[in-house]
């Protein structure tokens, strides 16, 4: 090998990457402070920071070779976890979504009702004395008044023009808004309310039209108790993100607000019969599922790689077509299978002319799985095989020939072990996906068969992942806290199952 | 020279730095847009019809942003928040309901010429608690396309499963009548034998006291028509495992006909099925089955505040539930519209279904979806028609069992409606 | 020496049987669903031929549709793709190789436990992943509207925040059975760090680079979920999301023009498969490691 000098060319390429990415961020930098948005502005120069310190230091030799990976990873990747786990110890679930300043805001909305006279009225948008102003007719009794922020005034006959229904256009004192002000209308119309008296309010429903409105929700000053004058009910909050009847709890007002409440997501799975009593069961099912599957996939992905590892004719058309699970939308091909595993009408069944019920019978459920994922992940491993067998050095075989051993041996004794060796993250990673292989079982059984009618809560094929996400998502109000408290859960179980086989495949020793 | 790396890349960046800023900060305008989400149905139907309008809100511009499907839809709508969310959305009436509950919905006022022209059970349908969000736009509803190949349509069912059995015997037929939407479109076979879900008090509102599903008619009429009496299972008269199992008995012209609704006109048309609308018949001939009628239908959302648009999306609304707005909307979707003035100006198909809509139960998914019994009505029905059909435990155990779920669903849906 | 040669070639014939018979037994087995997928592109009535497998009736009406229809920009979305799985595939395997030379060869103090981490991260079941990716990107979009949501730079920016977990661990376990020798030699030389990454180590691992770079592109192509909440233009789609809206809708799925899309799409992940077959051949490593 010849003698490598330091490249001049190199230095240069390096600092104008870095100068231009530099420039790049503190325009981005730049745009952030102008609209105040300190997140942003502050996570950006830590990364300038970052990027200029890794790169022109002499030492931190590795850190200049993870800091893009891992700045993108944090940002993308650590940072949803962290919402996750967050979210987890908040009472978030639907009704319970926003905060509590917008719900106040939205239930001030809620209580203001119209009246039950149904009044409305004709609108036009002007000024009067300098003030903004609507210029109200009472569609059904005709009655003329301006309305002011705070004021209503009716006005006397004469003092205003009707137009031919009835609808006042002018009055004395009032000029009416021009089509360009209408349109800028919006900011001052919106929250305009002119008092009638009695807890009832005119109210803008568009730019020509107002109704009476009652404001029937009395809150009051910090907000912890709402009177309904109507209903008579008064709600009082009830510290876990709802305003609820004080003397009936159940009478539960909406919207509610996301609430801080650890115990009742974590403390709710733990006790939950529904929740504890299938686990145990499900829980076997997900292990057994993702080992079988990453053994079965590894196998039959493994000797295609060594089947095709001379060149046979037909090899690359062999390789085109076994490629193509792969190539397919996963989701596609998994509702094919389900098709075709249909009992009825399913292309199996009428090929072999039998009536065999795959997908209503629990063993034979999960066999079709089995089948279903060998088919959409073997590709996958002989791709990964392939490269594998490429990283054998030639030499030991050479050697083994020499003392002795025969093909067989060679294999099982030598190569085997070294491929696993270097496959090992990745079996290990496979195993990881398919515990959480939500997609696969929710598209292919939705979890099932499941007996409804004899007690059953959690289907045969059920993985923890679709029994978690069934359990939080499965009635009327999507439970998104509790769903966070169990995938942290989830992520202790697995984590520390992976770090584990981690440790026994001894593969991080030998790094 | 030593010049310090750092030093140049300083300085490079310095100049480039300059030039970008040259160029501009975005500048912000005051916002007259209006914002309208749809899925990738409405979206392709209404844009070419509402987008850039200026005289649906006067002052304001509408602007419709289209989804590649209406699930892609409903996933950004519950992460979006005020930065990206929309000012109005158009979906079924299931997301007016649930962005109220959940406080991201805009209250409005309906006027009297709206209350006269859409149906109560209409404007229920986008209420909560008592307080009005959306406008409802069209129907979703269901009845019975009978293929005219087995001659005309029976008028009782117990004629349907004669011409059944006879055609069956024959080899010409596999399946009677099949539930084209699943578990969701087998209220009306259900209804037609004197089933149902529940029962209704004299104001029309759900009685929860009594469930219909396994009553003791139903039970009768189902033991009697459709389970086969030697092999105690289902003798293919009813089917229910949606448009890809026995809807494509249909359409492959092995059914005798199929429960779905007019989104599913093209596909049988394409078949070159032909075909009449009509109910399911009941068991004899009188009274009539029912189906589940939903409704789409339009709100605006609480971002529209935000955004200053509100009341632009008031006037939206009011252009929506008028007469104009409902027939450009009926015309461009072909969906039954809930407007009771626009019928004269639709073609016959769509007539037909917005006929249907007249023997429809209001589809309450408070009720539907609840599972506090251990499941939902959908999951329950399949359940127990795997029980009884397919695995022959029994109509009588099987109905019973599962009316026992549905009891305590129905109760706590209701307290929570 | 020939007839040695001779003979090895006639004992070779028989035991190179199993290796056509197995692929045949498994070729049936793969294409079996793809029989299905092609065969729903050819029916006219837009459901999934689950039943017999060869249509009932054919037509090339929906591929016809896929190219000619104006509403549909097919070759657009396909371009879309093409071009985000390509940037996507070098830059996140280039990432996944920088990350791996630092695991494989630099002893840096903290390196078993970033692994650990690493490979914990990827473990992590995450129901509200999407919905803080969302708010990120909302964020951005007011501020950079180039990256942000609806844009296909803020897409890739999401698929780049895997890429180190992803393609790291395959890389690394390659870079691990090339001897630390040959790191010492070069540094004996006087080459630093990076020459000896740039110019010795990413020549040595063409093979795997070739199959990392296959898989992202592959992935990439058929990623639905988070592709269609970030595009939304039907300008900006790619081919995923393009053809979920024949799929995704609320009452039922128009399979036909789906299938035909997918087979369309199949078309470049197979022949990128095939063309880059040559690089993943063996002793490329064996002769360099002597020298």
């Amino acid at each position: 090998m010849n003698p490598l000098k330091p490249s001049a060319m190199a230095a240069i390429i390096k600092v104008f990457l870095l100068a231009i990415a530099s420039a790049l961020i503190v325009w981005m930098i730049y745009v952030a402070v102008l609209a105040s948005d300190w997140i942003v502005a502050g996570t950006l120069s830590v990364i300038l920071i970052g990027a200029n310190v890794v790169y022109f230091s002499k030492k931190a030799v590795a850190s200049k070779f993870l800091f893009p990976g891992s700045v993108l990873l944090v940002i993308f990747v650590i940072v949803p976890i962290i919402y996750t786990a967050w979210m987890s110890v908040y009472n978030y679930k639907t009704g319970n979504e926003i905060t509590k300043d917008a719900a106040i805001t939205q239930l001030h909305q809620v209580g203001l009702v119209p009246d039950p006279s149904g009044t409305s009225y004709d609108m036009v948008l002007g000024h009067y004395n300098g003030q903004d102003a609507v210029l109200l007719t009472n569609q059904s009794t005709h009655e003329v008044s301006i309305g002011l922020k705070d004021k209503l005034t009716v006005l006397s006959a004469g003092s205003f023009t009707t137009d031919a229904n009835q609808k006042a256009v002018t009055a004395t004192g009032f000029t009416a808004d021009t089509p360009a002000q209408i349109a800028q209308a919006n900011t001052w119309l919106s929250a305009f309310m002119v008092p009638a008296g009695n807890d009832l309010y005119i109210s803008p429903q568009g730019t020509d039209v107002a109704a009476l409105m009652h404001e029937k929700f009395q809150f009051n000053a910090d907000n912890t108790k709402i009177v309904d004058t109507v209903g008579g009910i008064t709600y009082v909050d009830n510290g876990n993100g709802n305003f609820v009847g004080q003397k009936d709890a159940t009478a539960v007002l909406y919207p509610g607000w996301r609430q801080f409440n650890p115990a009742q997501n974590y403390v709710g799975l733990l006790t939950d019969p529904k929740l504890n009593g299938p686990l145990l069961g499900v829980f076997i099912w997900t292990i057994s599922f993702a080992f079988i599957s990453v053994l079965m996939m590894w196998a039959l992905g493994l000797t295609l790689a060594l089947a095709m590892d001379k060149k046979i004719r037909f090899r690359a058309f062999y390789r085109g077509v076994l490629i193509l699970p792969y190539a397919m939308p996963s989701f596609m091909s998994i509702l094919i299978w389900a098709g075709i595993f249909n009992v009825n009408y399913g292309a199996l069944n009428n090929l072999l002319g039998i009536h065999v019920d795959w997908l209503n019978d629990p063993w034979l459920a999960r066999l079709v799985i089995l089948i279903v994922n060998l088919w959409l992940g073997f590709p996958y491993f002989y791709l990964i095989s392939t490269g594998a067998l490429q990283a054998l050095p030639t030499d030991i075989e050479e050697a083994a020939e020499i003392d002795g051993a025969s093909g067989s041996q060679i294999f099982w004794r030598i190569k085997l072990p070294l491929i696993f060796q270097i496959l090992s993250p990745l079996l290990i990673g496979s195993f990881a996906f398919n515990f959480n292989n939500f997609n696969l079982i929710y598209l292919l059984t939705k979890g099932g068969p499941i007996d409804i009618l004899n007690g059953q809560t959690a289907g045969a094929t059920d993985i923890l992942i679709t029994y978690a996400y069934k359990t939080a998502f499965g009635g009327n109000d999507q439970n998104l806290g509790l769903a966070c408290a169990i995938s942290v859960i989830m992520f202790v179980i697995v984590g520390a199952l992976s770090m584990w086989s981690l440790k026994r495949s001894r593969v991080l020793e030998e790094m | 020279m030593k010049i310090r790396k750092s030093g140049i890349a300083a300085s490079v960046a310095a100049i480039a730095t300059a030039a970008m800023l040259a160029v501009s900060v975005p500048a912000h305008a005051a916002n007259t847009t209006i914002n309208i989400w749809m899925d990738d149905q409405r979206g392709a139907q209404l844009s070419p019809v509402w987008d850039g309008s200026t005289t649906i809100a006067p002052g304001y511009t509408i602007k419709i942003t289209t989804f590649s499907s209406r699930d892609a839809m409903v996933s950004a709508w519950d992460k979006a928040t005020s930065a990206s969310g929309p000012d109005m959305m158009f979906d079924a009436a299931s997301s007016t309901t649930d962005a109220a509950k959940n406080g991201k919905a805009l209250p409005i006022v309906l006027t009297a010429t709206q209350k006269a022209e859409l149906p109560a059970s209409a404007l229920g349908a986008l209420a909560y608690q008592g307080v009005q969000y959306g406008i409802p736009m069209d129907v979703d509803t269901t009845t019975m396309y009978w293929n005219t190949k087995f001659g005309k349509a029976p008028k009782t069912f117990a004629a349907l499963a004669a011409t059944f059995q006879k055609l069956k015997k024959a080899g010409k037929v596999t399946t009677g009548i099949c539930a084209g939407d699943g578990t969701w479109g087998a209220l009306p076979v259900l209804t037609a034998l004197g089933g149902g879900a529940w029962g209704y008090k004299a104001d029309g509102t759900p009685d929860v006291s009594k469930v219909l599903f396994n009553s003791p008619a139903f039970v009768k009429n189902a033991t009697n028509l459709l389970i086969d009496s030697k092999t105690k299972k289902g003798n293919g008269l009813f089917a229910w495992d949606g448009w890809d199992g026995c809807g494509q008995s249909f359409i492959n012209g092995k059914a005798l006909a199929i429960n779905t609704g007019s989104w599913r006109l093209g596909a049988i048309i394409d078949a070159g099925i032909d075909y009449t609308l009509q109910p399911v018949p009941s068991i004899d001939g009188k009274g009539t089955s029912h189906q589940w009628s939903g409704f789409g239908g339009v709100f605006g959302t609480s971002y529209a505040k935000d955004h200053g648009v509100d009341l632009g999306v008031k006037a939206a609304l009011s252009y929506f539930a008028s007469q104009k707005g409902a027939l450009a909307y009926a015309t461009a979707t072909k969906r039954p519209p809930v407007n009771s003035k626009v019928g004269s100006h639709l073609s016959a198909d769509v007539a037909g279904f917005a006929n249907a809509a007249k023997t429809g139960l209001v589809q309450e998914n408070a009720l539907l979806g609840d599972n506090a019994g251990g499941a939902n009505w959908y999951d329950v029905l399949a359940s127990t028609f795997t029980a009884a059909f397919t695995n022959g435990k029994g109509v009588k155990s099987s109905f019973d069992k599962g009316a026992a779920i549905l009891k305590v669903d129905f109760a706590d849906g209701f307290s929570k409606r | 020496m020939s007839i040695a040669l001779g003979k090895k070639k006639q004992s070779r014939t028989p035991s190179n049987l199993w290796r056509h018979i197995f692929a045949w037994v498994l070729m049936v087995f793969a294409v079996f669903p793809i029989i299905v997928v092609v065969s729903s592109s050819l029916s006219a009535t837009g459901a999934l031929s689950t039943g017999s497998l060869l249509p009932t009736k054919i037509s090339f009406g929906n591929y016809t549709m896929l190219f000619t229809n104006s509403t549909i920009p097919f070759g657009k979305w396909m371009v879309n793709t093409i071009v985000l799985a390509a940037v996507n595939a070098v830059i996140s395997v280039l990432i996944g190789m920088f990350a791996a030379y630092a695991f494989s060869r630099l002893r840096y103090r903290g390196r078993k436990q970033s692994l650990q981490a690493l490979f914990l991260i990827q473990v992590f079941p995450s129901f509200l992943a999407l919905a803080a990716i969302y708010v990120i990107f909302e964020h951005l979009y007011t501020l950079y509207p180039a990256i942000g949501l609806g844009s296909l730079g803020g897409l890739l920016l999401v698929y780049l925040g895997g890429s180190m977990g992803g393609s790291a661990w395959l890389l690394k376990g390659f870079l691990d059975t090339i001897p630390m020798e040959l790191d010492e030699a070069a540094k004996i030389d006087g080459a630093s760090p990076s020459q000896i990454f740039w110019q010795i180590f990413l020549p040595l691992t063409v093979p795997i680079l070739v199959v990392s770079t296959l898989l992202s592109f592959i992935g990439t192509f058929n990623e639905y979920i988070l592709a269609s909440l970030f595009l939304q233009d039907i300008q900006t789609r790619t081919v995923a999301v393009g053809l979920q809206s024949f799929v995704g809708g609320t009452f039922g799925a128009n399979w036909g023009p789906f299938a035909a899309g997918s087979v369309v799409a199949a078309i470049p992940l197979v022949a990128l498969f095939l063309s880059l077959q040559k690089y993943i051949v063996s002793g490329v490593t064996a002769g360099s490691v002597k020298g």
